[in-house]
């Protein structure tokens, strides 16, 4: 039986043999018949490899994670420095105010690492790093407070599911309103996190 | 007719000062949570007035309001009168108490602009302890 390569082993050796299995048009002979997949062509397989990077599964609680690619060091090491969050009991201010649900949690990191792999995919751009911070009646914000611009996004406790911003880069530029966190158009925040 | 208030109502000007405490908690990795902070409880968001007040004064005061609460837990920040009223929507208002002369209010919708906002006119005159989870 021809030996099947999996499409991710595929090396242009290999991949000009699947048109001329006995040519040598590589300059070589083939050792043995080799058949696969169909990978369609090797440019468009070439950016399917470097399209899509390697990601690593972070685990926020017991019952939810997410997947960031390797290099997004810094969101990485926010998320998991804001998992503290879920520590704060009831009345842990002092005024009442109530702890922070797992879901909520979730909601907040799933749109903040959503929308930096969307950035990342766009436009090549790492988005700076937002602190995750708690806010009133159990929602929790995401504020960049940054040399060039502030932006605060409030993600509403769960099940509620309409999120509230505001942002201005100190002059005249200035982005206001609420969207849905399931769907919603992800230029919003452009002209603001775009790093241009 | 002779006034309930202990205090008479002034007119705060704008070159004076006002200072809220700020607890412990609500600094997380360095950041003020600005939410917590900036926000209305009731009406408007308490605060005390520079001329019947100091910074040590507010953060002592926490005990008139609940003896469960502790001077140690807290910080004081302070913003100036100007600054709030040059944010959209906010008043601030002499709302003196028998316990509390200085009393303010800052009344008017704390939304995502308005808290934005004041998180760049606050600086601090009594910082409060690091929390036991921060380095």
């Amino acid at each position: 039986m021809p030996e099947v390569i999996p499409r991710e082993k595929l090396t242009p050796s290999n991949y000009y043999k699947k048109s001329r299995p006995f040519s040598d048009y590589t300059g070589t002979t083939p050792k043995k018949e080799t058949a696969w997949e169909d990978t369609g062509s090797f440019a468009e397989h070439l950016h399917l490899i470097a399209k899509k990077p390697k990601t690593r599964k972070i685990s926020l609680t017991d019952a939810f994670s997410i997947e960031l690619p390797t290099f997004f060091h810094e969101l990485e090491n926010q998320i998991e420095t804001s998992k503290t969050l879920l520590e704060l009991s009831d009345n842990w201010d002092d005024e009442g105010s109530p702890g922070y649900k797992e879901e909520t949690f979730f909601q907040a990191v799933e749109f903040l690492t959503k929308y930096a792999v969307w950035i990342w995919d766009e436009k090549s751009t790492l988005i700076e790093i937002p602190k995750i911070l708690p806010a009133q009646n159990g929602s929790i914000d995401l504020f960049w407070k940054k040399e060039q611009y502030d932006l605060l996004i409030n993600i509403p406790p769960y099940p509620n599911s309409i999120a509230k911003f505001y942002g201005d880069d100190n002059n005249e530029t200035k982005i206001e309103g609420e969207f849905p966190l399931k769907s919603y158009n992800q230029g919003i925040f452009l002209c603001l996190l775009n790093g241009e | 007719m002779v006034s309930d208030l202990p205090w008479p109502i002034e007119k705060i000007p704008n070159k004076d000062f006002l200072f809220q405490r700020v607890h412990k908690n609500l600094i997380i990795q360095g950041s003020l949570a600005i939410s917590m902070v900036f926000r209305n409880h009731g009406e408007g968001m308490s605060t005390d007035w520079s001329k019947y007040s100091t910074p040590q004064k507010t953060k002592n005061s926490v005990v008139k309001y609940s003896v469960y609460k502790d001077p140690n837990n807290y910080g004081v920040i302070k913003m100036k009168v100007k600054d709030v009223r040059n944010i959209e929507g906010q008043i601030v208002e002499h709302t003196p108490i028998k316990e509390n002369r200085a009393h303010t209010d800052v009344n008017g919708e704390k939304n995502e602009k308005a808290k934005v906002l004041f998180s760049r006119i606050y600086d601090w005159s009594i910082k409060p302890p690091i929390p036991l989870n921060e380095d």
